[in-house]
């Protein structure tokens, strides 16, 4: 059955390739390096797994694609395989929900060339209230290899979970093609904290969210200078009375490269949509943000959002900002903007007339910037409040 | 304390403040009334060193020292405090936070250690009640909802906390309700002191029955037209400023 999949993912891809820069949606970012790319399959042995992992929570490595800890288990409410040839067919069923027949270069090299995936589902009517952290980590891959980490988790009714995904790189390059799925039954909830600071790799992430009714989703992303990011977000909402709010934060330094794309579907009615990107660019870091709220004809009663800051700290820095809509029902409440621009002047006199000096001041106003993401997620597990701060202060 | 010389200030290269003249001494408090727009907000801003605010040519001595090129943090330092007219509201900023990173620059400034955290918070808590604030406003970022008189209580706050020798305070007492003028007023009154300097710029003269201002001065388009005693304030207010509009003056 998987290679039933996998052999069809390979068939697509070699009809549909990577996407290249004539294609409007990746006129900003080149993905040579990943088709030229060859998937890794050597073995190097990894000792260092225990720095990574944080008390009271459950943690799982995945590393250079394949998942580390190498039994399934099952605890109270939660189970966690790894996709093998011991797959049920039950669960692979549900494995191949969100993105099978989509017809998507990257998801399909993806498909068909991933070794290992993580497939977490929570119980019906389950709280489950210890943190999953899951890390993604690359370690000794040469420049011209690539690698496919696959996720995909299930909330089924009623239940709840919180995520926390760190991607790292151990300081190699190469490249890495991530996929996330994430299936939201009625009445679930989730919240997701992902910290990509991979920042020597080339990736592309491909994440997949699908709301059934009354379900909700807080999801943040933050990012820190990726040599080159690229990031597909698509969230379907095929039930009423959802909810979400996504944040991504955006921090560039040198020469990084960090590309958002965002698709919020409205394929029903009465559901609260809310999407924040925030970006600070220093450097000749460039930046690009494109998304597109799409409600559908019978989606009334939508309630939806985009926003795009951006904030420029360096006369080399960059960004290019494109929130959409397309509205196909009337009766809908939409709302998106860009604004784009320095850290402001009379702000920053107010802080300075307090005696606190120009570095510091534009420091905190920086931080300030960024808070508005942070204040909103719960994210100490992963100290991102701290990192953000030390970007900051470049330290 | 502060000395004016000919002062004249511009906004992108329109003249606002021409041949400015005033000087105070310590612990005296001048007001400065006149209508909108004849430059009394530019001038506490160029007191404060805000960059928008160019000066053409002029000077101004602050404690013995031309301060026409000194950086906005460098006058605080010394003892320069700007109420604003509009506080500037930073979301994402506490105000417990902004409060302890002013008093510590200072304090670095001064060649002083930072203050021990304790210590801080015993201080402002204790300064909370004389302006009228509770304990949640710190805790909130800086300005953000504030009710107008709110935002003006929280400047009088910073002035407690950063202790100036000289306090520019900018239609400090506009939008307040009776009582909180009482305390404002009851505020500023019980931190003056004989080495103390205030200018204070207001539309009422309400807020001078308490605080005795040393000298009254009206400017109108920039420049200073008359001075007198506190019972100018008085007149000012009932009659308004058609009476003084500089052609009448000169005749
Ligand atoms: N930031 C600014 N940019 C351009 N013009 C300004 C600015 N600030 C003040 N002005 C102009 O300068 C003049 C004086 O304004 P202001 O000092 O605010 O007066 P007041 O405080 O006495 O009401 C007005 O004509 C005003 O429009
Ligand atoms: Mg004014």
């Amino acid at each position: 059955m998987i290679n039933n999949i996998q052999n069809k993912a390979k068939q697509s891809f070699i009809e549909l390739g990577y996407p290249d820069r004539k294609s409007e949606d990746w006129k900003y970012t080149n993905t040579d390096k990943f088709s030229q790319c060859i998937p890794y399959n050597r073995d190097i042995p990894f000792n260092d797994s225990d720095s990574f992992l944080i008390d009271d929570s459950i943690n799982i490595i995945i590393y250079n694609g394949s998942v580390l800890n190498n039994h399934n288990y099952k605890i109270d409410g939660l189970t966690i395989i790894h996709l093998d040839e011991s797959l049920s067919k039950e669960s692979l069923k549900n494995f191949s929900k969100i993105v099978t027949n989509n017809k998507n270069g990257v998801v399909a090299h993806n498909t068909a060339e991933f070794t290992d995936a993580l497939h977490i589902s929570i119980d019906k009517n389950f709280d489950f209230n210890i943190p999953i952290n899951i890390i993604e980590i690359s370690s000794g891959l040469r420049d011209n290899e690539i690698v496919f980490p696959r996720i995909y988790v299930h909330l089924e009714n009623s239940s709840y979970a919180k995520i926390f995904i760190r991607k790292l790189d151990d300081n190699s390059c190469g490249c890495t093609n991530f996929l996330s799925e994430f299936y939201c039954e009625d009445s679930s909830s989730i919240e997701i904290v992902y910290l990509n600071e991979a920042k020597n790799q080339k990736s592309i992430d491909s994440l997949y969210f699908e709301q059934e009714d009354n379900s909700q989703i807080k999801f943040l992303s933050t990012s820190f200078g990726n040599d080159l990011y690229r990031s597909n977000i698509n969230v379907d909402i095929n039930g009423n009375n959802c909810f979400n709010d996504f944040g991504v934060l955006i921090l560039g330094d040198r020469k990084s490269h960090t590309d958002f794309h965002v698709n919020m579907n409205h394929n029903k009615g009465n559901s609260v949509s809310n999407f924040l990107c925030r970006s600070m660019l220093r450097d000749r870091a460039k930046g690009y943000f494109n998304g597109k709220i799409f409600v559908k004809e019978y989606a009334s009663l939508t309630d939806a959002s985009l926003n795009n800051n951006n904030l420029l700290l360096s006369n080399d820095s960059s960004m290019q900002s494109n929130p959409q809509l397309e509205i196909n029902n009337e009766d809908v409440k939409c709302a998106h903007g860009s604004t784009t621009g320095n850290l402001d002047q009379d702000s920053l006199f107010y802080l300075l007339s307090r005696s606190i000096t120009q570095s510091q001041a534009e420091q905190i106003l920086i931080k300030a910037f960024a808070n508005k993401l942070l204040d909103m997620h719960n994210c100490k597990l992963l100290s991102i409040d701290q990192k953000v701060q030390n970007w900051i202060e470049q330290k | 304390m502060i000395l004016f010389k000919d002062l004249k200030v511009k906004i992108d290269d329109k003249m606002i403040i021409n041949n400015f003249n005033l000087e105070v001494s310590p612990g005296e408090l001048h007001v400065i009334m006149g209508p909108n727009g004849s430059g009394k907000s530019t001038l506490a801003y160029t007191i404060a060193g805000h960059p928008k605010y160019s000066i053409e040519s002029g000077e101004i001595i602050y404690k013995k020292e031309l301060i026409n090129d000194m950086s906005p943090e460098e006058r605080s330092g010394n003892g320069i405090f700007l109420s604003l007219q509009y506080p500037i509201s930073i979301p994402g900023v506490k105000n417990i936070y902004f409060l302890k990173s002013a008093i510590n620059s200072l304090r670095k400034f001064q060649g002083k250690d930072e203050i021990d955290t304790i210590d801080f918070l015993k201080l402002v808590r204790g300064l909370l009640p004389l302006v009228g604030l509770d304990e949640s406003f710190l805790h909130r970022s800086v300005n953000d909802g504030f009710s107008g008189g709110e935002k003006k209580r929280n400047e009088i706050l910073q002035m407690l906390v950063l202790k100036p020798d000289l306090s520019i305070l900018d239609e400090t007492d506009s939008g307040l309700d009776i009582d909180a003028l009482k305390i404002i007023a009851e505020g500023i009154k019980n931190y003056r002191n004989e080495k103390r300097s205030f200018i204070l710029i207001t539309h009422h003269h309400r807020i001078l029955d308490s605080l005795k201002p040393d000298r009254v001065h009206i400017l109108i388009d920039g420049e200073i037209v008359l001075s007198g005693g506190a019972e100018l304030a008085n007149k000012l207010e009932k009659e308004g400023y058609g009476w003084l509009r500089k052609k009448d003056l000169n005749d």
